[in-house]
């Protein structure tokens, strides 16, 4: 005999929305390196997806982007970093713990995104960087605005064919509804080696250090939208 | 039945000629030895053709086994001996003939025989071979083995390196790429083919073409992965000659590959399937060809205190982790640092701090009310005994500015100038 208190199904849990069902055939994850972070985006970078990480300068987006590729190599993935304006410092990279010899390093700033659609349409390569972090110098940031969107749907599809997680590192969001999950970061606090508070004006330049810098970030797009965490970059000689 | 001619001759390569043309199978004997091996009934045949094809001075020995041979020859230029009459001919023989076969190491051996009273090789082969086992061990029985005329060492014919060489001569001019593309993927499969038969593959590629205005273009395509599938090879190398297309029309080509032995990379069921090697290499190659040499590769920290001290190296696809051992401890050292990230990103999800850099460093001026907080100088220099051109020196400071970047900047003393070299990110 049926129970007749129990309650039906809600149709809401039955259901399976058609962005959740392309998420369940694509159950591969790429941790960041940072807990907090990795929970909020049920295990990390999507691979096979465009992940969009941007924020001003000084918000950690870099930290945050090497610590990604370091988790990728130290799973004996190859990974790509499609550099216009040559500014990964290898230093940092290898300090970040990415293995050197699986990064593949391009720089210039012609033919990047030709560049990242063979890339990425090789597969292969764990993690496929764009970094369009201008900085303030002479490239034409409008270069990326007048790309049409199907340049950027078609590194979608090529990147879902792969599995290739393309994670693109900007001050703004370039690939417009192509992207998957937008990750935005904000510096909330500098770290030097004494309480603001506490300075005296007798003390030293050289006394002090930076110590790091406690960001914040935020999904804007994506499950869980709006969701908050915080993580801390220190400095590393 | 089988007979081998042992010559010694002054002048070996014009002899070897000789002995081609006798037999396909002759084995050398460092310096000037050449044993060829004939039948019985061509034997006569072969010691006159040496004879009278030769005309610098030598010394021929004939017999049914390589080392009878030698000590014929040695003994008595054109000394032929005949089947079974071996031990006839060496017993008479002084032990100290053993010497021209025997090595240094083992030289010795002769002067404790000739301590014993052994003096001929019928003496030695007299003694009883358990005894002298005993007394010599292996070394023994083989000199004794030698003292009877018997081999050794098995026959080890000379065999040609293989040459992995295509080459032809067109009847017409070609100026279109894809029409030559035509003629070298004959040319590439008939080169795999021979990789592949003697088990081997191409590390590189060198190749030559004639032009019609009796100039050279060539080039050389090192793989970043040894492989000899022709159609790869193919598009790698049309992708370099697009990048670095000759000049004038083609009327001769050279093909050549550097053979080396294939690697095998055995994939782990724990990690994700890496890249095709053979397809890596073809996307580097397309990448090298859209954006230039010099803009791709691995980066490499070069051992300096240097700021940004660092260079390009090519992308290399890892050799096969064959040995067990050093699989093992790649996969712990693997382990290890994934272990390590681990714990660095769950002990309070801290990370190392990036800077961006700027390359160059820009000149930059800052005035004190731009800044918030700073720390600083961090003095250095270095290179400075190499002369001017290479010394380098900077006062390093960090400092938060009011627009919130927090910049790395350095006083050139040098230069006299200040300069941007990052930005913390």
């Amino acid at each position: 005999m049926l129970n007749q208190t129990s309650t039906p199904p809600r149709l809401s849990s039955l259901t399976i929305r058609g962005s959740e069902l392309d998420e369940k055939t694509h159950q591969q994850y790429l941790g960041t390196g940072i807990r907090t972070l990795d929970l909020l985006l049920s295990g990390g970078i999507p691979r096979g997806h465009i992940t969009q990480i941007m924020g001003p300068a000084s918000s950690g987006k870099t930290s945050l982007l090497l610590s990604i590729l370091a988790q990728a190599t130290a799973r004996r993935e190859w990974v790509a970093y499609i550099d216009p304006f040559s500014s990964l410092n290898p230093a940092c990279a290898q300090k970040a713990g990415i293995d050197l010899k699986r990064l593949l390093w391009i720089r210039g700033p012609k033919k990047i995104l030709k560049a990242t659609d063979i890339l990425v349409g090789a597969g292969g390569f764990g993690v496929v960087v764009l970094d369009l972090v201008t900085q303030g110098r002479t490239m034409d940031s409008r270069i990326f605005q007048k790309t049409p969107s199907t340049a950027w749907f078609r590194l979608k599809h090529a990147a879902r064919r792969t599995s290739t997680a393309l994670l693109i590192l900007g001050q703004e969001i370039n690939a417009g509804s192509a992207v998957s999950r937008v990750i935005s970061l904000r510096r909330r606090k500098t770290q030097w080696n004494y309480a603001a508070d506490k300075k005296k004006s007798t003390d030293p330049h050289h006394a002090l250090l930076l110590h790091g810098i406690c960001n914040e970030l935020e999904l804007l797009r994506g499950k869980d939208l709006h969701a908050h965490a915080t993580f801390y970059c220190h400095f590393q000689l | 039945m089988r007979r081998f001619i042992a010559i010694f001759s002054s002048n070996l390569p014009h002899t070897f000629l000789i002995a081609q043309k006798l037999s396909p199978r002759i084995e050398i004997c460092p310096p000037d030895g050449l044993l060829v091996e004939v039948t019985a009934r061509s034997e006569r045949k072969a010691l006159k053709t040496f004879f009278e094809q030769t005309d610098s001075p030598q010394k021929t020995g004939s017999a049914s086994t390589r080392i009878t041979a030698i000590l014929a020859a040695h003994t008595r230029s054109g000394t032929v001996v005949p089947d079974g009459k071996e031990l006839d001919f060496l017993a008479s023989l002084p032990v100290g003939r053993l010497s021209l076969i025997l090595q240094e190491s083992d030289s010795q051996l002769l002067s404790t025989l000739l301590q014993w009273g052994i003096h001929t090789l019928g003496d030695l082969t007299a003694l009883p071979e358990k005894d002298l086992v005993t007394r010599l061990g292996q070394k023994g029985f083989h000199l004794q083995k030698m003292a009877r005329g018997e081999d050794v060492q098995p026959f080890q014919p000379y065999r040609e390196a293989p040459q992995f060489k295509e080459s032809r001569e067109l009847e017409w001019t070609l100026d279109s790429l894809e029409s030559f593309a035509f003629i070298l993927k004959r040319m590439l499969e008939r080169l795999c083919i021979r990789l592949h038969n003697y088990g081997q593959a191409a590390d590189s590629l060198h190749l030559t073409l004639q032009l019609d205005d009796h100039t050279v273009h060539e080039r050389t395509l090192r793989l970043a992965f040894p492989m000899r599938h022709p159609e790869i090879l193919l598009s790698l190398l049309r992708l370099d000659l697009q990048s670095h297309p000759p000049h004038s029309g083609i009327v001769g080509v050279s093909l050549q590959a550097i053979p080396v032995r294939p690697r095998l990379i055995q994939h782990s069921l724990l990690e994700l399937s890496s890249s095709n090697p053979e397809k890596l290499s073809g996307t580097l190659a397309r990448l090298t060809t859209l954006l230039g040499e010099g803009n791709i590769g691995t980066p490499a920290l070069l051992d300096t205190h240097r700021p940004d001290a660092i260079c390009m190296n090519p992308l290399q696809v890892e050799p096969a982790r064959c040995a067990r051992r050093e699989k093992s401890k790649r996969a712990s050292h693997a382990a290890k640092k994934e272990s390590v990230l681990r714990t660095q990103s769950e002990s309070g999800d801290s990370i190392p701090l990036a800077l961006r850099r700027f390359r160059p460093p820009l000149p930059t001026h800052l005035s004190t009310h731009q800044i918030v907080a700073c720390s600083g100088p961090w003095r250095s220099s270095g290179d400075w005994w190499r002369g001017t051109a290479h010394e380098w020196s900077r006062d390093e400071w960090d400092v938060e500015l009011v627009d919130g970047s927090i910049r790395r900047i350095y006083w050139d003393p040098l230069k006299k100038l200040w300069f941007l070299e990052g930005i913390y990110d």
